[in-house]
């Protein structure tokens, strides 16, 4: 999940985890960059965001 | 209507005014709002936001088509209610859901359009809540102070489609709040066109034009 792309319906930008108050910035890969990035080398991730 | 009688009428719209607040208030009291408490007080809100705001514009169409007019002196009460509910389902967007982040807010309301509408009927309730008092009316005049609460009828379309553009397609409630609007306008507008017929034949019957036209 591209957090610097908005959904057309809604902003992907942050996000309010179960059991929390405050919304927090949503990580690219949902956090899992380090793991995943690579897989999705060359991929537009603009488009799919 | 007698003075005891518009008392008891006026403590009792108060009464289910505050019942919604009061439930709200009851349900985050004992834990009762479900898996998405924000999301649950900010639909709570807006629910009874438009639920109130369709109430107030129910008095005239009354009185076109039922011929009562005592609910006219409750409008202002529905009205300032709608107000209550509109600036506390806002608030909840500004403090509980986006805790002041003003930059995510913004870009919210310029890029979404039910925001973005939903913010322009919360806007446009302001100078009416300003000009509700006895005073203002008399300040404005009559005729100007109806013209400006005639805006009324923009908060309505402008909430209704706020209600519409965000809903998901499957759920149908925003559809009931739409066709109540519709026909609540409707019924304005076919009275209105019903008198300005009238008029218009009454100008042409006592017309001394229309009669010596040749």
């Amino acid at each position: 999940m591209n957090p610097n792309v908005d959904h057309p319906r809604w902003s992907q930008a942050t996000e309010r985890r179960i059991g929390e108050f405050r919304r927090r910035k949503t990580l690219m890969f949902n956090g899992y960059a380090e793991q995943v990035a690579s897989l999705y080398a060359g991929m537009d991730l603009k488009k799919y965001y | 209507m007698s003075r005891p009688g518009r008392i008891a009428l006026k403590v009792a719209v108060w009464a289910l005014c505050l019942a919604p607040a009061l439930a709200l208030g009851y349900r985050t009291a004992f834990g009762s709002l479900g898996a998405n408490p924000i999301s649950f007080v900010t639909n709570w809100l807006g629910d009874w936001t438009l639920r109130i705001l369709l109430a107030s514009l129910t008095a005239t169409p009354l009185r076109i088509v039922l011929g009562v007019s005592w609910p006219l002196a409750l409008r202002r009460l529905l009205g300032l209610f709608a107000f209550f509910y509109a600036s506390m389902h806002f608030c909840v967007w500004l403090v509980l859901d986006h805790f002041f982040d003003w930059r995510e807010m913004g870009a919210d309301i310029l890029k979404r359009p039910y925001i973005t509408i939903g913010m322009t009927a919360l806007a446009l309730m302001l100078p009416l809540v300003a000009t509700s008092t006895r005073r203002a009316i008399k300040r404005l005049g009559g005729r100007n102070w109806q013209r400006l609460h005639r805006l009324v009828y923009a908060i309505g379309v402008c909430g209704v489609l706020h209600y519409l553009w965000l809903a998901k397609k499957a759920n149908p409630d925003p559809y009931y709040y739409a066709v109540g609007l519709v026909l609540l306008l409707g019924i304005r507008g076919a009275d209105w066109a019903r008198r300005e017929v009238a008029r218009r034949r009454r100008d042409r019957a006592t017309s001394p034009a229309a009669e010596h036209a040749t």
